[in-house]
């Protein structure tokens, strides 16, 4: 076999040269007139035959009779006749003496390099790292798994391999058959210097180069840097600073994309979704930034492997743990500490990692004297562990899991207690340098727990729960360098426990109340073709076919109105009730979700993008407020409330400056979203099992501006982003049916984060935000009932709070591990709002205390100055 | 570690980052007079009223003006529609002509109002009330979590089977103690149930300059559902707290574009008498 293909090969080298003599014999330069404008390739072979005096050599069934050849020119050199002629026949031609040879092309023996890109310190694999081919121009990017798959024809090669932070790696390669090629890449401990990097390594000018849009990645060390709330860093903050997302009021960890709902964000853990991302009081995310390893936010052109949410992914995706040492890192901070433990189980194959943290809030509240919050609870805690197994270069099995809970009380009137678990099981398998996939199972809950004892004998506990198992299986087929394949499927069970409700007293005073859980299966499947047509065109097209079943075992409301979902119909309505047994199918939803995009490259500096989006998501989650509460609470569609539904569409341009040092980025979008839902006004939506009466149904429109300038490399790093946006909605039965700005609409959003590598040691960051003011309902008069003065209120959300501006700062000193200092350690100061702008987070419109006979108005305002430190170690 | 820890606490003290309020003086618009109307139909003799008055700007520390209309009247549903008329006492205070009027629990009514040429209806059932067998008290010393004073207890038996709605007020000496605040009882989750409501605060001598007895009185008021949901808006509203939600108004039962509520209720009060040790 390899002598065939040796032989082979001295043939066509044999073959070729003549193409390179040619050139130097001139013959190819000779003129050939062409009399007419069109001619059949038979007699374009006559002219050249007359004209040159060559002998030509063909197949005649490589031409069709019929078939014509139009000439731009009535004079050509050969050189173009030929090339002319071979282009549109499939040919190629080669020149020997006088001869003239037409044969078909045949196409160069291709190999696939392919593997995994590793930290050569801790063996985690690296998300993102670019594998550049110098001469060939081609290049790969790691997947989330780190790894690369190239195709390229044989020769010989020089690999670079790049990531931000390390050092670059070259490599010289022999490409004569497939190769598994992993490469380990070293920390880069003085990245201070400035780089500048000119050639076009696919890492760096993924902005100009992706199909991608809409999409920002963020990494440890980013988050890291900046200016952290109470010390702890955060993601979600982190997140919040990017263009086109906001956070819905001051301080608040939910995330408002492109004028999407709050629920509308799919948060994933290590593959897991999560589905409440927010701790106590909303200051801190579940994300634990000490483990964090990537973090991808798709708010545009959604790959088509994730759904079930209308608004962005966020997939987050932690450590591994170190497989080569163990290693102890943590943190103490002013309100929390954390403590991470990475053991290698076999060497360069398997570890497990375990990370815990908790704040003293609670603690530091208690022991400051004078104060009034004696016997109040106020704590979260959260525990990651990770565990992972090479088995060979093929496979890797990894087990994670995750707890996290919540507390909040007030003596003992008031308790509730919220929190999340997520375990999950993934193996990734590589069937061969081209395919890879990767198998997650997967458990998610969320809990949340509501005791309440104002009224001493009529104590009671609430409980509501929402549980997920799901599978998903996602393949990647690598099939030549111009063709990227992602396919897979989904499946999910939900059980959706709607509340129940036990009396805390003894006796027993309160009725015990129990809602049946609500089930459904959610199944999907997906494909994506990633597609260079041309060097300049590059196509993403593909979509996601989603199905949601709602099933039993249940029960459905029967309704003598066709309206369910409308501001007439209430519990009154319900006319009968059919039960269904465990299986039954009682409704189903399905959709088809296009996802397309496409990139029109000008040059290697400069793209055009445009994409369409399609997103159905089957839950809704119902709040009363606009930020997350511990009240809210999923509920899945049914055959009354529908799936909720997004278009988008989205053109960009993409340019990178200053020999890629600077990226940036100018989107427009346009968002509209069908079967949104919003709480009656005063509804009853707690144990309540028919919560389609409820609730109220209506659209949303979003669109707007979004500019990012990036600089991702050099001394100081950072981004400026600058965000117009519009979002309404129009729901039936508010507002009179008339459309009204959201409640986290904001014009303007402006925000700047720069970070300073003052030395080696010393890093200085710093952002500040500016936010025009956000959509408010304002009162137009007053009345009076009962002796009471009311505010009077006519339309929703006409009204703006004023813009909110921020500065934070922070200085991190580093001590660095050297062979004398065998740890790594850093001290970290930072000031949030340090100027001590009060932020209004609400107006409050009331009678004043003293004379209830005046109103008064009066915002509120979370913090002025908080001043936070935080104590990292590693070692 | 402990300096660490002392950091910390000296940092929390400097953050101000409990939630601060300020004073602010928001442009507002005004939009014109609204017709509101204030209506109560008691089951007592004397209780029963109509108060109309108009909105008025927010910010304006001008009394709300009170407005008189061209007819007030109730019609009794399920007694043939007998008429009860009423007759202006005071700018915009209606009282029924027959100053023996009461309403009695089953019936339904409706309020009929014309003003500027525009009428206004409502109608609401009157629902019983559960009676309050009576009112204790008990002692209690300071404890972890709760302040030393007299703790009042209420004592009655919700009927079974139905829906039941109320207003609860607590009277010390004749004064309202909690003026600003509209604080609700619904039986969803202890229907049928004989209960002992032990309210969850203290009354202390000191509180109401040191009388020689306290008289507590305590009186509940019957709502409909209707009647329940938009004292529950109005309480939000005038509590000014629900800051997350976007404020509305409450629903009212009034057809015809007034605010107010038409409110049918029956009362049950009771008293103890509370003596200095």
């Amino acid at each position: 076999m390899a002598l065939t293909r040796k032989i082979f090969l001295s043939i066509l080298f044999v073959l070729c040269l003549p193409i390179i003599s040619w050139g130097q014999g001139g013959m190819l330069d000779k003129s050939v007139s062409l009399p007419f404008k069109n001619a059949s390739y038979t007699q374009v072979l006559d002219f050249i035959r007359e004209q040159t005096q060559a002998n030509l050599i063909y197949n005649n069934r490589h031409f069709s009779e019929r078939k014509t050849l139009r000439f731009p020119k009535k004079e050509l050199a050969l050189r173009q006749v030929l090339e002319l002629v071979c282009q549109d026949a499939g040919l190629e031609f080669q020149i020997e003496g006088n001869d003239i040879l037409l044969k078909k092309k045949v196409p160069p023996v291709l190999y696939t390099i392919s593997g995994k890109i590793t930290d050569k310190e801790s063996g985690e694999e690296l998300i993102g790292a670019s594998v550049f081919i110098e001469g060939a121009n081609k290049g790969a990017v790691t997947d989330q798994y780190g790894f690369y798959s190239l195709t390229l024809p044989e020769g010989r090669y020089q690999l670079t391999v790049s990531y931000l932070g390390y050092k670059t790696q070259k490599s010289s390669l022999q490409l004569t058959e497939n190769k598994l090629h992993s490469i380990e890449l070293i920390l880069d401990k003085v990245e201070l210097q400035e780089v500048v990097v000119t050639s076009d390594k696919e890492e760096i000018d993924a902005n100009v180069k992706s199909t991608q849009m809409g999409a920002l990645e963020l990494n440890q060390s980013t988050v890291q840097k900046m200016p952290a709330l109470f010390g702890e860093s955060d993601i979600i903050k982190a997140v919040q600073l990017l263009p086109g997302v906001s956070s819905s009021t001051e301080g608040a960890s939910g995330l408002v994309v492109r004028g999407g709902s709050n629920d509308q964000n799919l948060i994933l853990m290590d593959n897991t979704p999560i589905y409440s991302v927010s701790h106590v009081m909303n200051l801190f995310s579940v994300f634990n930034t000490d483990i964090l390893k990537n973090a991808q936010l798709y708010k545009g052109s959604i790959p088509s492997k994730y759904g079930g949410r209308l608004s962005s992914v966020l997939d987050v995706q932690l450590k591994d743990g170190n497989t080569k040492k163990t290693t102890v890192s943590g943190g103490i901070g002013s309100v929390s500490s954390r403590l991470t433990l990475e053991v290698p189980l076999v060497k360069n194959k398997s570890s497990m990692l375990f990370s815990a943290r908790r704040t003293y809030l609670d603690l530091l509240v208690r022991s400051m004297p004078n104060q009034p919050f004696v016997s109040n609870t106020l704590y979260f805690y959260d525990m990651n562990f990770k565990a992972h197994y090479k088995i060979n270069n093929r496979d890797k099995l990894t087990v994670s899991g995750y707890l996290g809970r919540d507390q909040v009380g007030w003596q003992d009137l008031f308790g509730n207690s919220w929190g999340n678990t997520a375990a999950s099981l993934q193996w990734t398998h590589v069937f061969n340098l081209k395919l890879i996939s990767n198998l997650t199972l997967y458990s998610t809950n969320f809990n949340n727990h509501y005791s309440i004892n104002l009224v001493e004998p009529l104590g009671y506990l609430q409980k509501y729960d929402v549980r997920d198992f799901g599978g998903k299986y996602d393949m990647s087929y690598y099939m030549s360098p111009n063709h990227r394949l992602d396919f897979g499927f989904e499946f999910i069970h939900h059980r959706y426990a709607q509340g129940n409700m036990v009396s805390t007293e003894d006796p027993i005073n309160i009725k015990a109340k129990q809602l049946d859980p609500v089930y459904g299966l959610e199944m999907a499947g997906y494909v994506s073709w990633e597609q260079k047509v041309s060097p300049s065109l590059s196509l993403n097209y593909g979509f996601r076919l989603s199905r949601f079943e709602h099933v039993g075992k249940g029960k459905l409301f029967i309704y003598d109105k066709d309206e369910v979902v409308s501001p007439e119909t209430n519990e009154d309505n319900i006319t009968d009730t059919v039960f269904y047994a465990g299986g039954d199918r009682i409704h189903a939803y399905q959709g088809i979700e296009p996802r397309l995009s496409a990139r029109w490259l000008w040059n290697d500096h400069l793209s055009l993008k445009v994409s369409f989006n399609r997103t159905i998501q089957y839950n809704h989650r119902l709040s009363t407020a606009n930020t997350l509460t511990p009240t809210d609470m999923w509920t899945p569609v049914n055959k009354y409330i529908k799936p909720q539904e997004a278009d988008l569409y989205a053109i960009g341009l993409f340019g990178n400056f200053m020999g890629n040092q600077l990226e940036s980025s100018v989107e427009l979008y346009y968002k509209k979203m069908r079967n949104l839902i919003d709480y009656k006004p005063f509804a009853n939506q707690l144990l309540n099992d028919h919560l389609e009466t409820e609730i109220l149904s209506g659209e949303g429109k979003a669109y707007g501006v979004e500019l990012l300038v990036k600089r991702k490399m050099g001394k100081i790093t950072g981004w400026l982003s600058y965000t117009f946006s519009n979002s309404t909605r129009q729901i039936n039965g508010i507002n009179n049916n008339q459309s009204y700005p959201s409640s986290f609409d904001r014009k303007h959003d402006f925000t700047s984060l720069f970070s300073f590598n003052l030395s080696k040691w010393l890093v200085f960051s710093a952002n500040w935000v500016y936010a025009s003011g956000v959509a408010y309902t304002f009162p137009v008069g007053k009345y009076v009932k009962d002796g009471f003065i009311v505010p009077y209120y006519t339309e929703r959300n006409k009204y703006r709070l004023p813009p909110t501006h921020r500065l934070d700062m922070s200085v991190t000193f580093y001590r660095r591990m050297t062979p004398e200092k065998k740890n790594e350690s850093s001290f970290s100061f930072s000031v949030y709002n340090a100027y001590a702008q009060k932020n209004p987070y609400a107006y409050v419109f009331r009678q004043k205390a003293g004379n209830p006979n005046e109103t008064e108005a009066v915002q509120l305002y979370l913090f002025t100055v908080v001043p936070s430190f935080t104590y990292n170690f590693k070692f | 570690m402990k300096a660490l820890l002392r950091l910390g606490m000296i940092m929390l003290v400097c953050s101000s980052w409990w939630a601060c309020e300020g004073l602010v003086d928001p442009e507002l618009d005004t939009v014109p007079p609204v017709l509101v109307v204030d209506a109560w139909l008691m089951n007592q003799e004397g209780d029963t009223y109509v108060k109309l008055s108009e909105t008025a700007p927010f910010n304006s520390p001008e009394p709300n003006k009170k407005v008189s209309a061209q007819t007030v009247y109730i019609l009794d549903m399920m007694n043939d529609q007998k008429r009860i008329d009423f007759t202006e006492v005071e700018q915009g205070l209606y009282q029924p002509v027959d100053g023996g009027f009461y309403g009695e629990p089953g019936q339904k009514y409706q309020l009929k109002i014309v003003y500027q040429d525009q009428s206004y209806t409502a109608a609401a059932p009157l629902l019983p009330v559960p009676k309050l067998d009576s009112v204790t008290y008990v002692y209690k010393g300071e404890g972890d979590s709760q302040q030393a004073g007299y703790y009042i207890t209420a004592h009655f038996q919700d009927p079974s089977g139905i829906r039941n709605y109320a207003w609860g007020r607590l009277f010390v000496n004749g004064e309202n103690i909690s003026p600003n605040a509209i604080d609700l009882f619904d039986d969803s989750n202890v229907d049928g149930r004989y209960l002992s409501l032990e309210l969850p605060f203290a009354l202390n001598f000191s509180d109401y300059g040191n009388p020689d007895s306290m008289k507590v009185e305590i009186e509940m008021n019957s709502l409909t559902q209707n009647a329940y949901e938009y004292y529950q808006g109005l309480g939000e509203l005038i509590r000014g707290v629900s800051t997350n939600r976007v404020p509305q108004n409450p629903v009212s039962n009034i057809h015809g574009g007034a605010l107010g509520y038409f409110t049918t209720s029956a009362v049950t009060k009771n008293t103890i008498v509370i003596r200095k040790p």
